[in-house]
């Protein structure tokens, strides 16, 4: 049997830090095993991004979230509604390091796709729909868990 | 957020208790330019405490590595937990940023670089 949660939020960067808090009690109730603590800050790194991101981009009055779990991962859901707009396309890391103009922004889609083992995106009747997939058991491919 | 901010001579250790995140980057960046601006220029951050940081804490950190290279000062991030040195290897925030492993390795780096600055 699954479980789930889901919210409603006016996007603040307060009630990000809720429900990531929300996202973190249910990683810990949801990963075991030596990588349960790794994962779930992964999975909480990402969520933070995304609803960042929504916060920031999305101009939505209202930002839905939806957190559930089987057997195989966590899966993490941000809803907006408005014009399309897929946060996956064309994203790589921002180079730092010597040599490179300092940069302060533009990471956090990028950890997005390096935090999770799936990001992805539908435009559903006006709705953007952002997925992330974090496994919960070593070594599962998506083919077995069929995302 | 909480800071616990220490003297000694020129070197300011802060200590912050706290997620370092888009809600809080604001405050943060605002205490360190509090700083700045009364002529600290060698910051310890000691982020121990710190139990969470994403990418706007991480910007927050960079503005005051900018902010403070500008002043000639430095700022040395000390005791990184898995969680938050995770953010800084994935961005390579840890090549450009000075990372100390302990407190005291930090204030030794700051203190080099203050002694370099006074030889000149």
């Amino acid at each position: 049997m699954g479980k789930r949660l889901s919210f409603q939020i006016v996007p603040t960067f307060e009630n990000v830090d809720m429900v990531r808090r929300a996202l973190m009690g249910f990683c810990r109730d949801s990963y075991r095993g030596e990588d349960a603590e790794s994962r779930t800050g992964d999975l909480c790194l990402a969520a933070t991004e995304a609803m960042n991101n929504a916060v920031e981009h999305s101009g939505a009055e209202k930002v839905e979230i939806e957190i559930s779990a089987d057997e195989a991962k966590v899966v993490f859901r941000i809803i907006t509604k408005g014009k399309r707009f897929d946060p996956t396309v064309g994203v790589s890391m921002p180079v730092l390091g010597e040599g490179k103009e300092l940069q302060e922004g533009g990471f956090g889609l990028a950890i997005i796709k390096e935090m999770v083992d799936s990001v992805r995106y539908e435009y559903v009747r006006g709705r953007n729909i952002m997925t992330l997939d974090k496994v919960i058991i070593d070594g599962m491919r998506e083919d077995e868990y069929g995302i | 957020m909480e800071f616990n901010i220490g003297m000694d001579g020129d070197i300011v250790t802060v200590s912050i208790n706290g997620d370092l995140v888009a809600s809080s980057a604001e405050e943060f960046k605002s205490q360190m330019a509090k700083l700045c601006d009364k002529n600290f220029r060698f910051i310890l951050l000691e982020i121990s405490r710190v139990g969470f940081m994403d990418s706007s804490g991480l910007g927050a950190c960079m503005a005051v590595h900018k902010m403070l290279s500008e002043r000639n000062g430095m700022v040395v991030l000390a005791k990184l937990n898995e969680t938050v040195g995770k953010v800084f290897r994935l961005t390579r925030a840890d090549q450009k940023l000075k990372v100390a492993p302990t407190q005291q390795e930090g204030i030794k780096i700051l203190h080099d670089a203050l002694m370099a600055e006074k030889k000149k």
